[in-house]
């Protein structure tokens, strides 16, 4: 067994029990021993394969030391035991969109903007606000001293890439509902969608974790 | 010889020398004991994890570059204390284990 198998095995049965936090923690100190353990052995001469399985060998039976970790840590929370994870961020976002739209408006009015511009004096606000719900998630994410840019980047992206599609259906809808003809800065925004789109699904596709293991994504990446 | 008692006093003791992560206090157990002791490897985390929480060793994520992170784990006042009692407990035990054992040399005193 690699140590990639059997962290992977090990995960799978903590997780049945413990918190994804605490889960993340075991994972990272479990490789680290693994790694220091098997690259001694590689030094010793072992073949890289050989180093590992005995690496894994000696730290032990993993249902045995999954049962014992469990007994050390505390049962995991109700939000995750519900597989809820996501509403915390999903709460989080609709407040910041709500607080966007708010901001966004208020400018529009006490500004001396037209109101023909008003839904663009809406994304003007937003801009800066669509890296906000991803920044702060990740930022909660951030554990045990690791400062993980990538994912930090593509859960913002991520955040960006949802305003930014409501933004474009808001922008179109408000147009087409009053009968009104686009001008250069709808553009201007809807293509900035578009590219975050189109950036958002090159990210996902090359991705090695998050949404980038989703069979959707996967599917891209093979062909 | 499979050691799976007090593993949390050898922990205390190994730390004493300064602070180490779950890798090197597995090494040192070994080498302190001569390659008599051992441990699962895997059996040291839950123990420092207990140990972490009752306020006996204090843990650190120190980065490696590359690397996995590594927990680094240092002995605190209390784990101090815990420790000297324990060793305490473990002395007199081992006394009177020794006494039981050889019978004859506790009579000829």
């Amino acid at each position: 067994m690699t140590i990639q198998e059997y962290t992977q095995k090990l995960a799978a049965i903590l997780t049945l029990t413990l918190s994804r936090s605490d889960v993340d923690e075991v994972i990272t100190e479990t490789t680290s021993h693994l790694s220091d353990r098997s690259q001694e052995l590689i030094a010793a001469g072992y073949p890289t394969a050989e180093a590992e399985r005995l690496a894994v060998q000696e730290f032990g039976e993993v249902s045995d030391i999954a049962v014992g970790i469990a007994k050390e840590f505390p049962p995991k929370p109700l939000i995750d035991s519900k597989e809820i994870w996501w509403v915390p961020e999903v709460i989080l976002m609709m407040l910041l969109v709500l607080a966007t739209v708010v901001f966004s408006s208020s400018v529009a009015i006490v500004g001396t903007w037209r109101a023909v511009y008003n839904v663009i004096a809406l994304y003007i606000g937003a801009m800066p606000m669509m890296v906000i719900p991803g920044l702060f998630a990740s930022l909660s994410r951030i554990k045990y001293r690791r400062f993980a840019i990538i994912p930090m980047v593509r859960r913002m992206a991520s955040y960006g890439m949802i305003l930014s599609v409501i933004g474009a259906a808001v922008i179109v809808s408000s147009r087409w509902t009053r009968n009104q003809t686009f001008v250069t800065m709808d553009f201007v925004f809807l293509g900035f969608a578009a590219l975050t789109v189109i950036g958002y699904f090159i990210m996902a596709i090359l991705a090695n974790d998050g949404w980038g293991q989703n069979a959707f994504f996967q599917r891209f990446r093979r062909s | 010889m499979a050691f799976r008692e007090d593993l949390d006093t050898l922990i205390l003791s190994c730390l004493v020398t300064g602070p180490a992560h779950g890798y090197e206090l597995s090494k040192r157990i070994r080498t302190l004991s001569a390659e008599v002791l051992s441990v699962a490897e895997g059996k040291l985390y839950p123990a420092l994890h207990g140990l972490e929480q009752a306020g006996d060793v204090s843990a650190e994520w120190v980065p490696q570059g590359t690397k996995p992170p590594r927990k680094v784990y240092e002995l605190t006042g209390q784990g101090r204390t815990t420790l000297t009692r324990k060793q305490s407990e473990w002395r007199t035990f081992s006394q009177s284990i020794e006494a039981v054992l050889q019978p004859e040399q506790g009579a000829g005193k």
